[in-house]
């Protein structure tokens, strides 16, 4: 307390704010900030997120697309309308990997010539594949991606069999360095 | 001869009566009593015996903590110990001053810290604890005054000054929870301390 008092007058003096008169009236604050990292995607209801390409009752974004030999078709529905990762204390890297379609589904996301794709500008998509790969990198701290469900790409070329419903689950990870 | 010194006597006593009843009679003293220049600051509060202190923990609060970093930013102490207020008493005639310090952080935890600062601290006087002060009489042309609010800092600031003494221990109007932590999001984990110093001047 005698150091304390004595910086406090020669900071006092220092500053040119005089003598301290009194005794100090001290107390200790702490702040503990806490260890955090993740990935989460935000929705706009309260059903598990989705994205889905449903042409069974429009099927004109389909046959256009096959008229030209193959097309990327934006989704019918999803209810995803952000991904927001959080990383405090480090940088982040977040990887998006999926399951494989069906082998006889005619659709695939095996490679990078995947037939999903999300897009954001020419030079901002990724495509999505059964290998989790990286696709996004940021700072410490909190950040929206700015990506929604109706970001998605599904490649469509007239070679999908058979007719009916086929479904992936895509994974999105986050982690530090 | 014996009669005679008795009705002397008799008469002597008279007189000695007579002259009490026809003479008030009084005395003085002075009682004198000397004060010192008294100055005094004190922090009040009930809790445990130490650490007198805000705490902010948010390692089980996560989500106030992400909620905050997504919005405003501000987050309240999670708990307050032995702070309720805090007064100050001043007997001296003259000019004061009430200032305020703060230590840098010193930090335990994973890694560097880094993202927080003792400035990402504020005090908003009186805003949550709903304390009113009565230290300082507020007066026109600056002979007096209080910040209503102050971010801690590592070199000395003045908070309030005013001339003359309180007549007695006065409510400076605030409490441990009316300080407030500023959060970004980008503030390394771990405990950040600091030691926050309040003290009287004369100039």
């Amino acid at each position: 307390m005698k150091k304390l008092v004595a910086t406090l007058i020669a900071t006092g003096m220092l500053l040119g704010i005089g003598v301290v008169a009194a005794q100090p009236a001290t107390h200790e604050l702490s702040v503990t900030i806490p260890q955090m990292l993740l990935v989460r995607i935000v929705v706009d209801d309260n059903v598990l997120p989705f994205v889905e390409f449903d042409f069974a009752n429009n099927p004109a974004p389909y046959l256009a697309a096959i008229e030209l030999g193959g097309a990327f078709v934006s989704p019918t529905d999803s209810n995803i309308i952000d991904i927001e990762v959080v990383s405090i204390g480090d940088s982040w890297t977040l990887s998006v990997g999926a399951t494989a379609f069906a082998a006889t589904s005619g659709l695939s996301v095996a490679s990078a010539d995947s037939d999903v794709v999300v897009f954001q500008g020419l030079t901002n998509q990724f495509a999505i594949t059964e290998a989790a790969a990286p696709v996004r990198f940021g700072p410490a701290g909190y950040q929206s991606l700015n990506i929604t469900g109706f970001d998605y790409r599904l490649f469509v070329d007239g070679d999908e069999n058979p007719v009916g419903t086929h479904s992936i689950m895509v994974t999105y990870s986050v982690v530090q360095p | 001869v014996r009669a005679a010194r008795n009705r002397g006597l008799l008469r002597t006593l008279a007189a000695l009566i007579l002259v009490t009843h026809a003479t008030a009679q009084s005395t003085q003293h002075e009682v004198r009593v000397t004060t010192p220049d008294f100055i005094g600051l004190r922090i009040v509060g009930g809790g445990s015996v130490n650490p007198r202190g805000v705490t902010f923990d948010y390692a089980l609060a996560a989500a106030a903590y992400l909620l905050a970093a997504g919005g405003s930013g501000d987050l309240p102490p999670t708990s307050v110990n032995r702070f309720d207020r805090m007064e100050v008493q001043v007997t001296r005639q003259g000019r004061w001053s009430l200032h305020v310090i703060a230590t840098p952080f010193t930090h335990a935890g994973p890694g560097e810290p880094a993202g927080l600062v003792v400035g990402d601290v504020r005090v908003d006087r009186g805003a949550t604890s709903g304390l009113a002060q009565n230290a300082i009489l507020m007066a026109a042309g600056g002979s007096s005054g209080y910040a209503e609010s102050w971010p801690l800092a590592t070199t000395a600031q003045r908070i309030a000054w005013r001339n003359g003494g309180t007549g007695g221990w006065r409510s400076l109007g605030f409490s441990g929870w009316d300080y407030v932590l500023r959060v970004q999001g980008d503030e390394a984990p771990g405990t950040y301390r600091t030691t926050v110093t309040y003290f009287l001047t004369f100039p």
